[in-house]
């Protein structure tokens, strides 16, 4: 690339102006305020534009060189050769709508398509940071030697470590582990521990609550306890409702003037005991036949004795002397004439007659007295029964059909007094039981209670279970920031580690690179008197004077500039294909450099495949180039 | 028969418990669950479902005496509830013991259980949570008569944790209606039968849109859905704001285009913000840029620096900062955000360290 002219229409200082190059050196002087810078500036801007979204010093730039007193268009042209073509790119600066165009001179001025594209290509896609570094050379700021190898010590590493000076690697590891640090501090550290802490108290909650013991009994309990319940209450009203049978049955009885089973027995024996006794009176009870039957056996008894007493005095007659019966002897001639008739003795007849007469009076007079004292018994008997009968049976008369009756009526008596017994015994085994449920009712009270108490332990339990809950709940949201910030430090660290690996990698391409050419140039500069210089890995550099290898320290401010400018040629040299070199400029550079070392560099820059525009407020490099036949272009600059 | 389905109430919960809010969106829940009942008052509502996760966790008899307070106020209203995940049945619930009303009947049983209401002519199939998780299939043999009763069905699920089951084959059963908890959101899976009723407030910033109650009346001859319908319950929504932003939006930008859509929506709102698009590396957006009194459950700066890495790449081929490109982006076609971040964090610090004088 060769740049051939610049057309400004408005730009700083410069109106409507003109500059040509010629291939080679250019040597452009111009006392201070002249324009050099804005000259340079311009160049700059026509192949950059004003990035102004892009970095603070474009912005600044744009506003530095604003053509405020020209109603020119901010801007202007640059002609370039570039492949054996002429292109100009034609730029209007503007904030809203910038401009720019390229056109293909050679070809009739046809536009190129994309301009930016093309640009970047000629300028081997270097950023305007890498231009500002390497083709536009500028001088080092610093103006005392400590300070300069310092400067120059920076730019060897960030060449070294990121091949480019312009990129301070080690300053965006800075930036990044800063920013890594900063994270760090931001993220809340205690949380974890916190976190972790309610954690586990919260697990351990769970296991306790997860024990048997606190499981909830309380309504297998209540609903054990309410069963009983139940029973109790089922089992009163029974014991109420046999009382009441009790009671009525037991009136029953007590009407009946019964007051004990046993008196049903007794009653029931008694009867049946009389009517045994009264059964038979009942049967014979013809008092007044017994009594005429009796009546006429005793006489025939004394009939038969008063005969037997006749046939015996008939029989014997001293008898009748003796008991003086004279009397009687008439009659008793009927009875001698039948004693006389008699086949036998007649004392048979009158022992058999008196026997039987005997029996018959003495016996009916015992029948009689019995009959008379039966009938006595059987008037009483059968008041005894007829009693009893009204009592019971609600009848006086005592019959087999009634007794009948009331033999029933003592088995309803039985059963009623079975009823009230079987009711009693029933109501003892309620009452047993009732008493038995009632015990156990307090038992439950006192489990319930027991269980009670537990489930309150369970509820508190599960409040604070609760509560720890919600705490590790807040927690959580900072825990998910840190995540967050991790990720965030995790991505640095990438970014720091990718780079470090990578600046290590072109330290080892690029070193060799840099000592070789670096050292190439070094060695023409300084007409061989210092062959070559080095950086090591620690990025120590030494200059090998006079075969032996001097720091950087011991060396002069103009050595150290010729190293700078070797450093430059050489990162240039890497820049540049063999098709295309791009210009290089040089503003104000030579300032330090004695007379013979600046012939030495202006001869040793028109050597080179470049266009060079050198920039200066000095004759100094025209004089010299022009005294030592040096071929240069050298013109001057002005408002 | 007029009916309420409701679920996933989460009394007791803190939604947002890192944000100031927290406390007041706690007590949001319980009166947005006394308006439920209200409802139910003056709607004459005959049966209120709570389909699980009435509570937050483990209810205590404080808890459990609260709500019944309130379901005592609704006597004609019979209340239905099944337990959910959050707030599933163990051996030694509180719950077990606890006496509810009389219209209040919880479903206790950790198989499927009917509960009939005589009167209604209404038979409740519910099934009660007894873990976290259940993942068995017994909804698949819950089978209803073919009676002159109307029959519903209630439970906590159903995706593959919580009591999975064959949606279509549930369609096709006699149930009138299935009344589902679980999704925080309204869904309708079956028109006119299967329902998610959601919760009736947003419980956090995924809780997007709106948030309410099911209000349904079944026919009690054909047994049939004949009216369905969402009544809005919820105090406030979570509101998303997205903005695309560029290399030209600044801070100030971002902040008037929050106010604005706050405005517009209103301030009782929270509002998740997310910036998207591309943005000036040397802006970092941070949320304390906002009002403070919007309240905002969550910032994400889901944008990226504005870089042209391929731009960049090649207009540095031979130094770090197109190395680094190169290494960040040629070795993984599908990088993370991890690595995403480290390719912006890398090229923003060299780039930067090129500025630095």
């Amino acid at each position: 690339m060769i740049i051939t002219s610049l057309k400004i229409s408005a730009f700083g200082k410069f109106i409507n102006k003109t500059i040509n190059f010629s291939d080679g050196l250019n040597i452009i002087y111009g006392e201070n305020e002249a324009g050099k810078s804005t000259t340079h500036a311009f160049i700059k801007a026509m192949l950059f534009g004003f990035d102004k979204k892009k970095n603070k010093v474009s912005t600044d730039s744009y506003q530095k060189y604003y053509p405020w007193d020209s109603q020119n268009k901010y801007g202007g042209s640059l002609t370039f050769i570039y492949a054996n073509c002429t292109y100009e790119i034609e730029r209007e600066f503007s904030i809203t709508e910038p401009k720019l165009e390229i056109r293909n001179l050679s070809e009739g001025g046809i536009t190129v398509d994309d301009p930016d594209l093309f640009l970047n290509k000629v300028l081997h896609n270097i950023s305007r940071d890498t231009f500002d570094n390497t083709i536009s050379v500028r001088q080092l700021k610093s103006a005392q030697n400590s300070s300069m190898i310092d400067e120059l010590h920076q730019i060897i590493s960030n060449l070294n470590t990121s091949g480019d000076m312009s990129i301070d690697t080690l300053y965006a590891l800075n930036l990044l582990s800063h920013k890594k640090e900063k994270l760090q501090q931001s993220k809340d550290k205690e949380a974890t521990i916190i976190y972790n802490r309610q954690l586990g108290n919260i697990r351990n909650l769970e296991k306790e609550l997860s024990n048997q013991k606190y499981d909830n009994k309380l309504p297998e309990l209540i609903s054990k306890k309410n069963a009983d319940e139940k029973r109790i209450n089922a089992n009163t009203n029974e014991i109420e409702n046999l009382k009441k049978i009790v009671a009525d049955n037991n009136l029953i009885l007590n009407q009946y003037g019964f007051k004990e089973r046993k008196d049903i027995d007794a009653l029931s024996n008694e009867a049946s005991k009389i009517y045994l006794d009264y059964k038979p009176i009942l049967k014979n009870r013809n008092y007044a036949f017994s009594f005429i039957c009796n009546v006429f056996f005793m006489l025939i008894g004394i009939a038969m004795i008063v005969f037997s007493s006749l046939m015996l005095v008939a029989t014997y007659p001293s008898l009748a002397n003796t008991l003086r019966l004279h009397d009687t002897r008439y009659s008793m001639n009927f009875i001698t004439n039948f004693i006389v008739n008699l086949p036998f003795h007649p004392i048979v007849l009158i022992g058999i007659l008196i026997c039987v007469g005997l029996i018959l009076l003495i016996g009916n007079i015992i029948l009689l007295i019995n009959n008379m004292k039966s009938r006595s018994v059987s008037t009483e008997l059968h008041d005894i029964l007829s009693d009893i009968f009204t009592e019971h049976i609600n009848t006086d008369e005592v019959s087999e059909e009634n007794m009948l009756k009331f033999k029933k009526h003592i088995r309803d008596m039985r059963t009623i007094a079975k009823t009230i017994m079987d009711s009693e015994a029933k109501m003892i085994s309620l009452t047993d039981e009732n008493n038995e449920l009632i015990e156990r009712q307090s038992e439950y009270d006192e489990t319930i209670k027991l269980q009670q108490k537990i489930q309150y332990d369970v509820e508190s339990k599960y409040t604070e279970l609760n509560n720890l809950r919600i705490e590790n709940k807040k927690i959580e949201h900072i825990l998910e920031t840190n995540d967050h910030i991790n990720n965030e430090i995790e991505s640095i660290s990438l970014a720091i580690e990718t780079i470090k690996s990578l600046s290590n990698e072109i330290k080892v391409s690029f070193g060799t690179h840099l000592n070789n050419t670096a050292s190439k140039y070094i060695s023409i500069l300084t007409n061989n008197k210092y062959k070559s210089i080095n950086v090591d890995n620690s990025l120590s550099v030494t200059i090998n004077y006079e075969g032996r290898f001097m720091p950087l320290s011991q060396a002069s401010i103009g050595t150290i500039d010729q190293i700078y400018l070797a450093l430059r040629l050489a990162i240039a040299d890497i820049i540049n294909s063999n098709d295309n070199i791009l210009p290089l400029i040089f503003d104000d550079c030579f300032a330090m450099y004695d007379n013979n070392r600046l012939e030495a560099t202006l001869r040793f820059l028109s050597g080179l495949n470049s266009q060079i525009l050198v920039f200066t407020c000095h004759t100094r490099e025209n004089d010299i180039s022009s005294n030592n036949s040096i071929k240069a272009n050298s013109f001057c600059i002005s408002n | 028969m007029r009916f309420i389905h409701t679920s996933n109430i989460h009394i007791g919960m803190s939604p947002d418990p890192d944000k100031p809010w927290s406390e007041s969106r706690s007590d949001d829940l319980k009166k947005t669950f006394e308006d439920i009942i209200n409802l139910c008052k003056n709607e004459s509502i005959d049966l209120l479902m709570i389909s699980g996760n009435l509570f937050n966790y483990q209810p205590t008899t404080e808890d459990l005496t609260y709500v019944d307070r309130l379901f005592k106020t609704i006597p004609d209203t019979n209340v239905l509830i099944v337990a959910g995940s959050s707030d599933h049945i163990k051996s030694n619930s509180p719950i077990l013991n606890y006496v509810f009303s009389d219209n209040v009947h919880y479903f206790l049983s950790s198989a499927p259980d009917t509960y009939y209401i005589k009167d209604k002519k209404i038979c409740i199939h519910g099934i009660s949570c007894f873990s976290l998780e259940d993942p068995s299939t017994v909804i698949n043999s819950i089978t209803s008569d073919n009676d002159n009763n109307t029959h519903i069905l209630m439970f906590h699920g159903s995706d593959s944790k919580h009591l999975p089951c064959d949606i279509n084959k549930l369609a096709e059963k006699n149930f009138s209606y299935v009344a589902l908890g679980l999704s925080h959101n309204f869904q309708e899976v079956v028109r006119n039968k299967i329902y998610y009723s959601g919760s009736p407030e947003p419980l956090d910033q995924n809780d997007e849109g709106n948030h309410g109650v099911i209000y349904g009346e079944i026919s009690n001859k054909t047994h049939e859905i004949t009216k369905i319908e969402f009544v809005k319950t919820a105090k406030l929504s979570y509101i998303p704001i997205k903005i695309k932003i560029n290399s030209k939006t600044s801070e100030s930008d971002v902040v008037e285009l929050v106010n604005r859509e706050v405005l517009r929506q209103g301030n009782n709102n929270i509002y998740k913000i997310i910036l998207e698009g591309m943005r000036d590396p040397d802006i970092e957006f941070d949320s304390d840029i906002f009002n403070k009194s919007i309240k905002i459950a969550s910032f994400e700066d889901q944008s990226n620096p504005k870089y042209d890495f391929i731009k960049l790449s090649s207009e540095h081929p031979q130094d770090m900062i197109g190395a680094f490109i190169r290494k960040m982006t040629l070795t993984n076609n599908n990088p993370s955000d991890i690595e995403k971040n480290a390719l912006y964090y890398g090229t923003q610090a060299l780039l930067k360290s090129t500025e630095k004088d």
